[in-house]
């Protein structure tokens, strides 16, 4: 990426930059992974009983 | 991968952790130790060399175990778990590093016999004022005389136990501008040598230092470690054997302080409750078990990568260790105090001492935030 495109406001196209595109979609995707099998929060809860005996 | 201990590594870990578990047991112990004459326990260093444990990297032919980088990574686990003070990381990791990685067969058969006996003991003296973590950064000169020998100036900063060491192994430049790869020598030199001058004092951590001024100091062709052209290589490995055994050191020192922080949520009673049964507690409780275990798989791997003849990817590999050490160090030693609330804090109780030592290991040969910016110049892990 050029370093004109990167600066806030600009309105060129970036060019070579291909896997930007997908990114976004691909963070927002991927927020389900936190759930997935329990979420990270019955993970901590299995942990703290299983390992740390609470 | 093969993680399990051999019959023999079970053994040194099982003895060294008893004897420890003993030495250390009460903190007041430790602070004992803390005032001996050399700032450490005399009696125990004697014990490490009865049973060994100053032999172990060494090589045979020269009076060693002729073990490897695992055995050293379980003793210095135990060191962490023990906050043990004795020069065994000095002497044996840092000077036993600098000595075994120069090859110089003459001065390893010369000094290994009395180091495994417990008789002497070492310092690395190459940290500057200006060199920031920049291991190459000497400006101490070492001036040749023609004839194979070399005479230092210059000052020597923080040398862990350089005031009690015996002898000091010392980074001066023959050549070249100040921050230049090549043209810096590693000297041995007598701690009582005709030049030498050394400030001690105490470190945060409960260990000690020196700062060290050489003026005029002679050293003879024999005492010459590792010459010019190679010192610096010679460093960085030794450098980054420390790093891994103080990876493994850090760990230690989590791991105890894990423990204790869980068993103080288990017994603390607030609202007629153990405070461990708020599952707010129990979750920062369990934060700190991954942030440990990160630190735990990036120390073996610092450990396996020790031995790497690569410089590069052996570099990457410490830059990387030495990032996630740092950050579960900071994170494990926060939370642990947060966690006990007023007592951690006291000199009296054993977490604020973990963590100073935590904190030093963090600072030691670069910080996290350092190692990061240097694995990002070469590329990153592959």
């Amino acid at each position: 990426m050029e370093r004109d495109e990167a600066e806030h406001g600009s309105n060129e196209q970036p060019e070579d930059f291909d896997w930007a595109a997908p990114a976004a979609p691909s963070y927002f995707n991927y927020r389900k992974t936190t759930i997935y099998g329990g979420s990270n929060e019955i993970q901590r809860n299995i942990l703290a009983k299983a390992v740390l005996g609470f | 991968m093969d993680f399990d201990l051999s019959d023999e590594q079970r053994q040194l870990k099982d003895s060294v952790d008893r004897l420890l578990a003993s030495a250390y047991g009460e903190l007041t112990k430790r602070q004992g130790y803390m005032k001996e004459p050399n700032g450490y326990s005399a009696a125990l260093w004697r014990q490490y060399a009865e049973l060994g444990l100053l032999s172990v990297p060494f090589a045979e032919e020269h009076g060693g175990l002729g073990q490897g980088l695992t055995e050293t990574m379980l003793l210095a686990e135990a060191f962490g778990r023990a906050l043990a003070i004795e020069p065994y990381f000095a002497t044996v990791v840092l000077g036993g590093g600098a000595l075994r990685h120069s090859g110089n067969s003459a001065l390893l058969s010369e000094l290994v016999p009395s180091i495994v006996e417990g008789k002497l003991t070492l310092a690395l003296a190459h940290q500057e004022a200006q060199a920031r973590y920049n291991l190459a950064d000497t400006a101490t000169t070492a001036r040749s005389d023609g004839k194979g020998g070399y005479t230092l100036e210059g000052e020597k900063r923080v040398a862990l136990h350089g005031d009690s060491a015996d002898k000091l192994i010392i980074a001066a430049r023959a050549s070249g501008g100040r921050a230049e790869r090549k043209g810096v020598g590693l000297f041995l030199v007598d701690a009582k040598a005709n030049g030498v001058t050394r400030r001690g004092y105490p470190t945060q951590d409960g260990m000690r230092a020196a700062d060290i001024t050489l003026s005029g100091v002679k050293v003879g062709p024999e005492a010459v470690l590792a010459g010019p052209e190679t010192g610096l290589d010679v460093l960085e490995h030794t450098i980054d054997e420390a790093i891994a055994a103080l990876a493994a050191e850090a760990v230690g020192a989590m791991a105890a302080l894990h423990e204790m922080t869980v068993d103080y949520l288990k017994t603390r009673k607030q609202f007629g409750v153990p405070i461990g049964s708020f599952q707010v507690l129990q979750h920062r409780a369990v934060d700190m078990y991954a942030s440990l275990e990160q630190a735990r798989s990036m120390a073996f791997y610092a450990t396996m990568m020790a031995g790497e003849p690569n410089a590069t990817e052996r570099r990457k590999a410490t830059a990387a260790a030495k990032v996630q050490i740092g950050r579960s160090a900071r994170h494990v030693g926060e939370q642990a105090i947060q966690l006990h609330g007023g007592i951690g804090m006291t000199m009296e109780y054993k977490a604020g001492h973990y963590f100073k030592r935590l904190t030093m290991i963090d600072m030691a040969y670069g910080d996290a935030d350092h190692h990061l910016r240097e694995l990002a110049k070469m590329g990153g892990l592959s």
